[in-house]
Formats: C-alpha cells, structure tokens, sequence
C-alpha cells in the first residue's frame, strides 16, 4: 500500500518529519498555479488518482 | 475580455483619442500585470449569483469542524478556541502560488473560491445549500458536503448563540430587512486596523508575541503565586484573551512560513528559467521575514499589509478594507526606488498594481442583501490616498502617484480610491487623480480633508493628531488608524432605508410590504392641517427607525468580547496587547459610530411636495394624498406627475426645498447626540448608499415624490435624484453648500457625471479643478464622479461582451458596467450629465 512520502509530489518537512506537502500545478481557465496541501507522510494513497511513485 | 486584434493593431494615441481606455490600459501594463489582471476570477455578484465558475470554498468548513471536536472533551473559552480553530485552518488549509506573481495569500484555498466559514450562521449556511450554481463540482456529492456542514453547525454558529442576546422585537423587525440590513456582530462588518501599531515599521507578529508573553508571565505570576484579589477573576479573562492572541500569532507566523517553503520547493523543483527562480526566491526571504517581523522593503511590506488583511478575513466576513497604502508603504517605496535603487519604477509599478489585483480577487461568500446592495463587488473597499501627516503638512508622496498609475494600469473595480483633498495638494498630484476620473474608474472619490478633520473631532472627539491619521472605514466614514481611535468592527446593521421615515407618516408606522407595525401609530395622516403636523410625524419615525437600529447594534458591540470574540484582531491591536481586553470592548475604544443613510433625498423632495401641493397652495388634500400612496398612484397619474413636476426638486438651489433638506438633517444631528454607542460617543447621521437604492425598490411603498413601488430610489447620499437637477452643477454645489458638513451629519456622499468629452485635454483638467475648488469653497466633504458617455453605457448594454472592462461609479464603490444589474445600469444612465 502506497504512502504519500513515496510520491514524487511529496516534500517532506524536515522539521516535522510526520509531515509534508503535497504540491501540484493546475491549470484553470484563468489561470495556471501550484498549490500546497499539509499531508501526513504516512497517509494511505489509495484515494488519490495523483499519486506518482519516486521510484 | 478577448483583445480585439484589430483594436490592439491602433496605437496608444489613437485609442487615448477615442477614450477606450481599457484597451489603452492593456497595451501599456507590464506582461506580469497583464497576466496576473486577467487571471482574476471576479468574486462580485451579478444579479444575487456569482460569476460561473465561481465556487464556495469547504475547506475551512471541514478543518473547522475537526477542531471544534477535538475542543468537545475540554471545552474552552470562546476565544480561545476560535484562535485554535482558525490555527488549524491556517496550518492546514491549500496554499497557492499563481505564475508570475510576487504577493501571495487568498482568504480560500484555490483562486476560483469564495471562502465560507460555516460557523458563522444558520441563514447563511442554507443560503449556500440553495445556490447550486456555487456548488463545486461534482455538485451531487459536494452538496452532500454542505449539508454535512450545515447539519453539523447549526446551533453552535456565533448567530445562534448572539441572537438569545438581543431583544427579539427588535431584532424581529431589523431582521425583517424593511428598515435596515445585517446581523449586529463583531465577525460581519468593517474592521479597521491599527496600522499606528502595526504598519510603522516597529513591530512584526514575533516582537508582539514577545509582549503578550510577558504579559502572560506576568499574569500567571499575579494568579498562582500572590494573595488572591478581588480581581482574580478578570485577571484569568485576560490571561485567556493574551493565550488566544498568542496561538493565532504563532499560527500566522507559521502560515506565512508555508508560503517561503512552497516558494522554495517550486525554486528548487519546479522553475526552469532563472528570472522567475529569483522571483521565487525572493517570495520564500519575503515570507520567512513577514508577517514575523517588521518589513525591510517594499515587496515584504506590501506582503505584510496583505497578511494582515488576510488574516482578519480569515476570523471574520469583511465588507470593507480600510486602508492607506501611499502613507504606510511609503518609507519603503522611497528607500527601494530613490534612495537605494534596488528596483526602479517599472518594477516597483509592478508589485503596486499586483498589490491591487490581490486585494480585487478576494471574496467571501455574502447573503443574498449584501449581493444584491453591492452589485459586482465583494465589498466596499475603499483605500485612502493623500491626505496630511499628524502635523498638518502634505502627506502626497511618489507612491501616491504610483497607486493612482497602477489603478489605470490593473482597472480593477475594487478596491477603488478616495483622495484627501487639502488646500497644499500639488499639481502634479491632483492631474494624476483627474486622469484616473477621466479614464473612467469612477474613482478615486474626492474628500475635503480639513472639512472632514474637523467633523471627526466634533462628532467622536478624536484628537487632532489622530483625527488626521484618518482612512475610509467603509465607503465614506473617516476613521483615525491609531490606539484608541481605530474602529474594530462597524456592524453594517446601523444602515437605515431612510425612504421608510416618510412612507411610515402616511401608513402611521405600519409597513405594508413587511406586514408589521414597524414604529410608534402616529395620527391619521388625514387629519393633519398644518405641515408641521406632517414633521412631528416624520421626527417620530425616524427617531424610532434610527434607534432600533442603534440599539441592535449597541448590544452586538457589547456582548462581542464575551461572544463573538476577535482573537486576531485583538492580537494586532496594541489596546488589546496592552489590556488583555478584547478589541471589540468598548471601554478601550473612543467610538466612531455612524448611521448609514440609504434613500434619504426622497424623504426631502417628498416633504417638500406635500408642503407645496397640500399645504401652501392646497392643490390636493391628505385625504387625496393618502388614497394615491394607498393605491401606489394607480389611477392618480395626472396627480403623480404634479407631486413630480411642480413640486420643487432638491440640487436646483432651490431654498424651499434645500431648508426642508437642512432642518431634517438638523433634527436627526440633533437626536445623533441623544444615542449614544456603548463607548458613551454619538451616533451622527451618514446618508449614502451603495446600490441600496434597486435593493430596496421593492420594499418601499409609494411616496409623495410621485415614486411608485418598484421604481428604483434615488443613487443616494444628497444626490439629486436622477434627471431632477436641472440648473446645472453649480446649483448642485450651492444646495449642497446650504448643509453644515461638519455639524449636520457625519459625511455626505454626491454622485455626479461629468461629460468625457468636455474634460477632453488641458481645457478638461482645467475645468475640473476649477469644479473642485468651487466645491472646496462651498464647503463640501465629498463628491465622486462619472465620466463615460451614455453612447459607452448603452452600447454596453447591447453588447456587454465588446464593454467587460467599462467601470462606472455606482454608489460609495465602482462596478464593472456588465456586473450589475440592468436597473441600475438604467439609474445610472438616467443621472444627469453636467456640464461644467
């Protein structure tokens, strides 16, 4: 089972290491943009059509 | 808008010559500005709906709820778990960071949001259940999403718990919407700032967390290792209000960290080209530095205004953003661009109309009244320019200049401008404020600022120092920006639809559309004989309608600390940080209370009809009068148009009319010292509205000035009605010229269209400003102006694709033509162009 620290997406968070960020680009109609989302490293990916292996 | 090719292929002087100004705006902004300007999703309403594409944001719904929960085992004071809740939203919420841009921040998560914190109410949280059209997509199962919030918070918003404070008749009959908007609270309104405390380059959020620290050391020390004292128990309400500041302090500190870190990851990650690398990095130093600390250039401190506007949205719904960008963010201006020269003009031109394009995407999901009063914006934010130092001198710097340039440059609709107009303003300065009118922004609006110096020091008694420090605090009303002066929260439930004054004298207090007994059964109406009859009547309604509103008010202020607290807010607010007090505790506030007056011209043209038709010349009788008001003047058109015609209109210079205009405002200024705010200061009277006026049709009956239900009011504040001022704008001036703007009322909002043709060149500018001194020496406090031809607006009309960018003067705020509704956009076009 995939965790989100095993994505390429994932920036873990050196000062709190449970953690990190998700960033993704979008572009929308407007405009094109990276958001950032607090993740836990362990989170299960299951759910998340984005996830993209490092390895 | 899509550029027209062929449009874009004219030079800048042929479209300057034929007054397309937003094409001409276009060709000259930077390639950043142009981007990041057409990257905005419009958060203004259109029609009670927002733009397709527009969304409500659930995020901070949701994050809320897990901290509410995690609160249910050990619940705390109010305060303190509203500053963990918004902790945890601002830890946890989406971040982004928009191509090209060098600011960062937005109160949602993505930049097609509107934000909606699901705390706040019942009435609003149903509202966005039954707006699918602000759903996000998929709209099946984000609807179950919202009824999930709405369940979850209904009864445990801040409304259901205010709402048992107040004196319900009362509030029944606010609530009604009849004779004023809102719910009286300390989290919906306008808040000021104070920027004496926080934008003078002395402090960031870590040297006042080193404060609050101390003061909690010192608190703690008092309660747990000294002889208890009778004061103890406010002492742990202090001690609660000091720990609520100190987590939201360090959550804003950390969240602007989240921003350096993206920035960061995207430098080292993601960004190829090397310009945009440094941008980026420099958005991460940016960060790091601010909100934690006091800005060192310009970007920091343009970033940390924008923070702390953000942060406050993020506690609360904000209508209005008082501010006064050219005074705070000048040191830095002129260290970065004249003194050091890190940036030149160009770039500073950048971050200031970027500054601008910030503040125009942000937008919270607003009920239905405030959609429809401000039609095609998300509030009324109106920024302050000019004005004088604490010491009387000019205050008009290079950075006065440049937000006026950029405005031209980005034509957003909001925020707008206002400009202090004094006697020592420059040339230079007042052509670049005639440039922004002429290329039709409709702002900035002008304020006689000596005028209006002195009206806050007799109304508030705000010392002469601090009264000159003063800022917008919605669309009209000054407000000094210092420790006790500043204003927390102005509830906009203070907001009166004055044209009910006259209608409840000939239906004795009771609204027909409401069906309730709004104030005090005055005498049959048909039994008057004498005029002053009708006056006695007409004082008694407004002293009732004034001070229902006055008193919902008055309670919402003085049950805020212990309600609706501000923890936020409290924390950026030196009275707070000092006394452990919530800001919104009167006792540390001066007071700077008013009472917005919407659709208040027509109780004095209606007056002066009956005291011509009926009394002096006995043309018709009550008896008459009534059965027409009665029957909305169906089957009495003959007679309307007599009440229309041949009764004496108010903005001709017409002394019949204009005393009539005098003595009501001086009854109200009279009754405005008996009300009293619960910081023991006055309640003056502001007459204006924002697009109150096609809000309210509806809602107002028939009057004596031979307006019909339905008809859209007049544009407010002492505007002429629309077409009625037929002698010319010098008339205009000289009616208005007869009100005391001092003594008689707190401000007084006046809307004039001036023809773009005429104000074409140096001739254009010279007429203006000859225009303005007149109206300076009339001792006026404000007038604003539209310049764009009718032959604009009604092509717009026909083709509102071709006219996205045409901006028009609505009220106390600026709209985008296309973004309002088709009955203002006629009550626009009805105005009457002067020529002068």
């Amino acid at each position: 089972m995939a965790q989100c620290k095993e994505c390429r997406n994932f920036f873990s968070d050196e000062n709190q290491p449970a953690f990190g960020d998700c960033i993704r680009k979008t572009v929308d109609p407007r405009q094109a943009y990276f958001t950032s989302k607090r993740m836990e490293a362990l989170r299960d990916t299951n759910d998340c059509p984005d996830f993209s292996n490092k390895k | 808008m899509a550029a027209n090719p062929a449009v874009l292929d004219q030079s800048i002087e042929s479209l300057e010559k034929n007054q397309q100004w937003w094409w001409v705006a276009e060709k000259k902004r930077s390639r950043r500005l142009d981007y990041l300007r057409k990257s905005i999703w419009k958060k203004g309403a259109v029609g009670g709906l927002y733009n397709p594409g527009v969304k409500v944001d659930l995020e901070q719904g949701f994050l809320g709820m897990e901290s509410w929960q995690a609160n249910a085992i050990f619940p705390e004071p109010e305060n303190i778990r509203l500053a963990r809740e918004l902790a945890h939203f601002l830890d946890n919420k989406t971040i982004f960071i928009t191509d090209h841009a060098q600011l960062v921040g937005y109160v949602g998560s993505l930049p097609h949001t509107v934000s909606w914190d699901p705390s706040l109410g019942e009435m609003l949280n149903e509202e966005i259940y039954n707006d699918p059209s602000a759903i996000p997509d998929p709209v099946d199962e984000n609807l179950k999403k919202v009824a999930e919030l709405c369940d979850f918070w209904a009864g445990k918003t801040l409304q259901a718990r205010i709402i048992p404070a107040f004196d319900l008749e009362g509030m029944m009959k606010v609530m009604s919407g009849a004779i004023g908007w809102g719910l009286p609270t300390s989290r919906s309104g306008y808040a000021g700032k104070d920027y004496e405390y926080l934008m003078t380059g002395k402090r960031g959020f870590a040297d006042i967390l080193v404060e609050v620290e101390k003061k909690l050391d010192e608190t703690y020390d008092k309660l747990h290792n000294q002889p208890p004292k009778r004061d103890n128990s406010s002492l742990t309400d202090k001690l609660q209000t000091w720990e609520a500041m100190k987590i939201i302090l360090e959550a804003c500190i950390r969240h602007g960290k989240r921003y350096a870190r993206l920035a960061r990851i995207l430098a080292e990650n993601y960004e190829s080209d090397s310009k945009r690398k440094e941008e980026l990095v420099r958005i991460a130093e940016t960060c790091e530095r601010v909100p934690a600390h006091a800005p060192r250039n310009l970007q920091e401190s343009l970033q940390y205004d924008l923070f702390i506007q953000l942060f406050s949205r993020t506690e609360a719904v904000e209508g209005a953003w008082p501010s006064r960008p050219d005074y705070y963010h000048w040191p830095y201006y002129k260290k970065d661009v004249i003194e050091d020269k890190s940036i030149n003009e160009e770039a500073a031109m950048d971050l200031v109309g970027e500054f601008l394009i910030r503040a125009a995407e942000v937008g919270q999901y607003k009920p239905r009244w405030t959609k429809e009063g401000l039609q095609g914006i998300d509030g009324t934010w109106v920024w302050t320019l000019g004005g004088v130092y604490p010491d009387g001198t000019d205050a008009c710097n290079d950075l006065t200049v440049a937000f006026l340039r950029a405005a031209r440059m980005v034509r957003v609709a909001n925020p707008t401008f206002a400009f202090r107009w004094h006697p020592k303003v420059k040339d230079e300065v007042m052509r670049e404020v005639f440039e922004c009118i002429r290329h039709g922004l409709g702002y900035p609006s002008i304020r006689n600022d000596p005028l209006l110096v002195q009206n806050s020091m007799h109304w508030h008694g705000h010392p002469l120092e601090e009264a000159r420090t003063w800022v917008h605090q919605a669309c009209m009303s000054p407000c000094p920006t210092t420790k006790h002066g500043f204003q927390p929260m102005r509830m906009a439930s203070a907001t009166a639809n004055c044209a009910k004054i006259v209608e409840y004298v000939f239906t004795q207090g009771f609204d027909k559309v409401v069906n309730m007994q709004m104030t005090p059964k005055t005498d049959d109406p048909r039994t008057f004989t004498d005029f002053e009859q009708v006056m006695e009547a007409w004082n008694v309604h407004m002293r009732s309608i004034f001070g229902l509103l006055v008193s919902g008010v008055n309670r919402g202020r003085s049950v805020a600390s212990r309600i609706t607290p501000r923890p936020y807010l409290s924390a950026v607010s030196e009275r707070s940080v000092e006394s452990g007090l919530d800001v919104c505790d009167p006792s540390i506030s001066r007071g700077n209370a008013w009472i917005t007056g919407f659709t208040w011209v027509e109780n004095v043209d209606s007056l002066a009809a009956v005291k011509k038709l009926v009394f002096d010349e006995k043309r018709y009788t009550m008896d008459e009068l009534c059965k027409a008001l009665e029957a909305n003047w169906e089957g009495y058109e003959q007679m309307r148009l007599d009440f229309v015609r041949d009764a004496p209109k108010w903005g001709n210079d017409d002394d019949f009319v204009d005393n009539l205009m005098v003595r009501c405002l001086q009854d109200v200024a009279k009754y405005s010292r008996e009300l009293e705010c619960p910081s023991g200061n006055s309640w003056p009277l502001l007459p204006e509205n924002v697009s109150g006026n096609i809000h309210y049709a509806n809602m107002v009956g028939a009057l004596p000035n031979g307006r019909r239900l339905g008809d859209a009011l007049y544009d407010g504040g002492i505007s002429p009605g629309p077409g009625l001022d037929k002698k010319g704008p010098t008339a205009v001036l000289k009616s208005c010229g007869k009100i005391d703007h001092v003594g008689d009322g707190r401000a007084f909002l006046l809307n004039q269209r001036l023809s773009p043709s005429q104000l074409a060149g140096e001739k254009g500018y010279q007429l203006w400003k000859a225009y303005i001194r007149t109206w300076a020496d009339l001792g006026l406090d404000h007038v604003q102006f539209n310049m764009v031809s009718d032959e604009t607006l009604r092509a717009a009309q026909r083709d509102p694709e071709k006219y996205q960018e045409v901006i028009v003067r609505v009220a106390g705020y600026s709209a985008h033509f296309v973004d309002i509704s088709r009955k203002t956009q006629d009550n626009i076009i009805q105005r009457t162009i002067q020529g002068i």
